[in-house]
């Protein structure tokens, strides 16, 4: 081949390439919603998303996600309520309060942290944790396995991003403002939370935005000890099934192409959809930011 | 003043005691498995229904589907990369395959699982197998293997590519000869920072590619394989207490394999960095 | 005047809506040493990378005029063949992060140079040249960036002369160099001005009068004055180059 033919021939390889990515992306969609849109043929959109009861196996089964639902916001919310506090702490701390070395050494950690697989977390929760509740908490709780203990687990899970993300967003803010204010005799305190969190408002939302996403997508950890229970939680005890822990544990055991398959598949749509929903709008935030 | 002292020194504290506990969680589920690791263990596969024998199936499994996970995504995703950064401008098409490539990367993993499933084991017919587990990880690795390698080609100074262009030197000799060798040492710390986000992956391997329990190696990549992950929830999700060692030991080989991986990427980070002060 | 290497008529260069070079037009001469000054912004860069068509890389980039390399509309020439003709030598030495002798035989071999041999001749006439073989011909294996800035620089040289062009554009070559580091780049320059055609742009205006021959004078855009560096130094013709060289502006 001459060198303007190889030239051309690369250019076209990396468009490809590039265009690829496109194709996956709506491969993963096509094969979502034409198996999920199935599940209407048998139940009816407003059992399927208002209904509690999931009982898929049963004679007369009944697929209403209503329950999986609240399982996945209960898990996540209390997720956040620990995670993000704790994350912004740190953050605040790598970002304005630490040496060097200091700093360096907490950020190995909470990224060694966002690299345990879940699985593991899930394991340690299921054998560890679900008995120091039992333990801890004995008259109110029934079972080890529920959202609590899934919510430690996850907040491990979640955290580094929360600390990686927010200390970026903090650090994002220009020196001079900074500056600005510590040679008006602010101190640093002041000066965070007047001046560089504000600023930083936006990036700060975009890092709860994208850890949230991991969080409500996130499955092992879930599958193993959110409790697997189809209810609508009336405490943090309480076990619950959210909706990724549904699909992980029913996708191995379901006949393939029955309404159950398909309900799964359109669950999978749901998650598909807050993901999208989540990450377009921490594209915004972060092009907001930039202008 | 004051205030500054006692916010540094509380937020110091709560810092230190979460990282403190992260180390505590990470540190004692190695060391107890650490004793349950030894040549026959890892070398040996499991016998009587699990509860004795070793993860050789396993570990060979992960490295299969690992294999199979890289030989798709990172070709394809350095290609995308360089796309990216080299031959589009600032366009429509750029800004496309840049804000497909942020929603792949925020897809939970399930939904990838069942991706796989509905398109490799299915509609592709490998069934449940090393190829079909192993295309699925390779796709959920694509975003991170093509931000990875797009941040390194970015910095590549310009000048390193006008001083090509000036020798007569056209966009792919620029691209393959002088961009891509010069940051190569970086394209290869974000395919490891790649296989750390796969490498501890379970729930699309259960729809795709897992076997349980196999008491033979596979004979090729349309049979279905043990993986580490797989293993570690089976063994304590589905077995009873009388498997502990051998999940304890799981666990631990799995863990060792995730720090050392962390502290390569650690290492040519740091590495990188002197060199570009240097 | 000696018969022109490039001829360029009314020459005028946009970025985007920017108006960067106003209605240029000069001949620039073969085998000699011509110094492009003029204040910070004048145009002066982008003049010399119009020459190599190195602007193309830029999106908002055009050019309107004419400008011929020995004859023939540059425009329409292959860029690459072009650029084959005309090495260029940046402001920061910029060699790419591999040994010194793969640095040098770059060039030929991407322009279909195989042989180990030639590629090994072509090597050490190129490094002889740019002054620099003595120094390393025992390392040519090591890699280039841990040369010195001043030998960095004239690798550059060595690596735009694998081509065996006939004109080497030097941007402001010394500007990121040590006293004695410029020293020997200027006298590489004077000893290569017997074989090729030199166009080098530069901030020090002593440099310029000490090595060119010819002096080309820009002023926000626009061409003010050029001839032979004795008569532009002796008896300016514009008040504005007259002002530039007694130093008024930088």
């Amino acid at each position: 081949m001459s060198r303007k033919r190889i030239d051309l021939f690369s250019r076209v390889l990396v468009t490809v390439a590039a265009l690829l990515t496109m194709v996956i992306l709506f491969g993963i969609f096509f094969f979502l919603i034409s198996d999920g849109v199935k599940v209407f043929g048998k139940i009816s959109l407003k059992d399927f998303f208002l209904s509690t009861r999931w009982y898929p196996t049963y004679e007369d089964a009944e697929f209403g996600i209503l329950a999986l639902l609240s399982g996945t916001l209960a898990v996540t919310g209390l997720t956040l309520l620990i995670s993000i506090p704790l994350g912004f702490i740190s953050a605040i701390f790598l970002a304005e309060f630490s040496s060097r070395k200091t700093h360096d050494f907490l950020k190995y950690v909470f990224e060694l942290t966002a690299g345990i697989p879940s699985v593991v977390l899930g394991s340690f929760g299921l054998k560890y944790i679900s008995r120091w509740l039992m333990e801890l908490f004995p008259m109110k709780v029934w079972t080890g396995l529920n959202i609590l203990n899934a919510s430690l687990m996850l907040s491990v899970l979640a955290m580094p991003y929360f600390v990686t993300l927010i200390e970026d967003a903090l650090k994002a803010v220009p020196v001079d403002q900074k500056e600005a204010s510590l040679a008006l005799g602010a101190n640093m305190t002041s000066t965070l939370f007047r001046v560089l969190i504000p600023q930083a408002r936006s990036g700060i939302l975009n890092a709860i935005i994208l850890g949230t996403n991991r969080i409500v997508g996130e499955t092992m950890v879930v599958l193993m000890i959110a409790g697997g229970a189809t209810m609508i939680p009336q405490s943090i005890f309480d076990p619950v099934r959210p909706l990724t822990a549904a699909i992980a544990g029913e996708m191995g055991e379901v006949e393939l192409a029955s309404t159950h398959y398909f309900a799964l598949f359109m669950i999978g749509v749901v998650l598909l959809m807050i993901s999208l929903i989540f990450t377009v709008t921490a594209m915004r935030l972060k092009r907001g930011m930039r202008r | 003043m004051i205030t500054d002292r006692i916010v540094k020194i509380v937020f110091g504290i709560i810092s230190y005691l979460l990282v403190t506990i992260i180390l505590l969680i990470v540190g004692f589920l190695i060391l107890s498995g650490l004793d349950d690791i030894n040549l026959e263990f890892l070398t040996s596969f499991p016998r009587n229904s699990m509860t004795e024998g070793g993860i050789w199936p396993a570990i060979l499994g992960t490295a299969y589907f690992l294999s199979i996970a890289l030989l798709f995504s990172v070709p394809v995703g350095i290609l995308a990369a360089v796309y990216l950064s080299e031959y589009s401008k600032e366009n429509r098409l750029q800004r496309l395959v840049l804000t497909a490539n942020n929603i792949l990367a925020g897809i939970p993993s399930v939904v990838f699982g069942m991706f796989g499933l509905s398109l490799f084991s299915i509609t592709f017919g490998f069934g449940t197998s090393i190829i079909a587990g192993g295309l699925t990880l390779g796709i959920m690795s694509l975003p991170y293997v093509i931000s990875n390698t797009h941040e390194s080609l970015v910095a590549v100074p310009k000048s390193y590519r006008e001083a090509s262009m000036a020798l007569g030197a056209n966009k792919a000799e620029t691209t393959f000869m002088i961009v891509i060798p010069a940051s190569s040492s970086r394209i290869l710390t974000g395919v490891i920072i790649a296989i750390g986000r796969i490498i501890g992956e379970t729930a699309p391997l259960l729809f795709t590619g897992a076997a349980f329990y196999i008491t033979r190696n596979p004979s090729g990549p349309f049979e279905p394989a043990m993986a580490l992950p797989t293993h570690i929830f089976v063994l304590s999700a589905i077995y009873p207490d009388n498997v502990t060692p051998q999940l304890e030991g799981s666990i631990s080989v799995l863990l060792i394999i995730v720090v050392a991986l962390f502290m390569s990427v650690a290492i040519r980070r740091r590495r990188e960095s002197r060199k570009m002060e240097g | 005047m000696i018969e022109p290497i490039f001829k360029i008529e009314k020459l005028n260069v946009f970025y985007g809506e920017k108006h960067a070079l106003k209605e240029v037009t000069c001949d620039i001469p073969q085998r000699k040493v011509t110094a492009v000054v003029g204040p910070s912004g004048c145009g002066k860069s982008t003049f010399l990378r119009v020459l190599n068509r190195m602007n193309d890389l830029i999106p908002s980039y055009r050019h309107t005029g004419s400008v011929k390399l020995l004859g023939d509309e540059i425009l329409d020439m292959d860029p690459v063949l072009l650029r084959k003709h005309i090495g260029m030598v940046f402001q920061k030495p910029n060699p790419f992060p591999k040994t010194i002798q793969e640095n040098v035989t770059y060039g030929p071999k991407i322009h279909g140079i195989k042989n180990r041999q030639a590629l090994r001749e072509i090597t050490e006439k190129s490094l002889r040249q740019a002054a620099l073989w003595d120094e390393v011909k025992d390392e040519l294996k090591k890699n280039a960036t841990n040369l010195s800035g001043g030998q960095q620089q004239r690798l550059c040289i060595a690596r735009a002369l694998s081509v065996e062009p006939d004109v080497l554009l030097l941007d402001e070559p010394t500007s990121a160099l040590d006293p004695i580091a410029t020293q020997k780049i200027e006298t590489l320059i004077e000893e290569l001005s017997e074989k090729y055609t030199i166009v080098i742009v530069t901030h020090n205006l002593q440099q310029a009068l000490r090595i060119s021959d010819y002096v080309m004078f820009f002023y926000v855009g626009e061409l003010v004055e050029f001839d032979t560096t004795e008569k532009i130094t002796s008896n300016p013709k514009d008040q504005r180059t007259s002002d530039y060289l007694r130093g008024i502006f930088s």
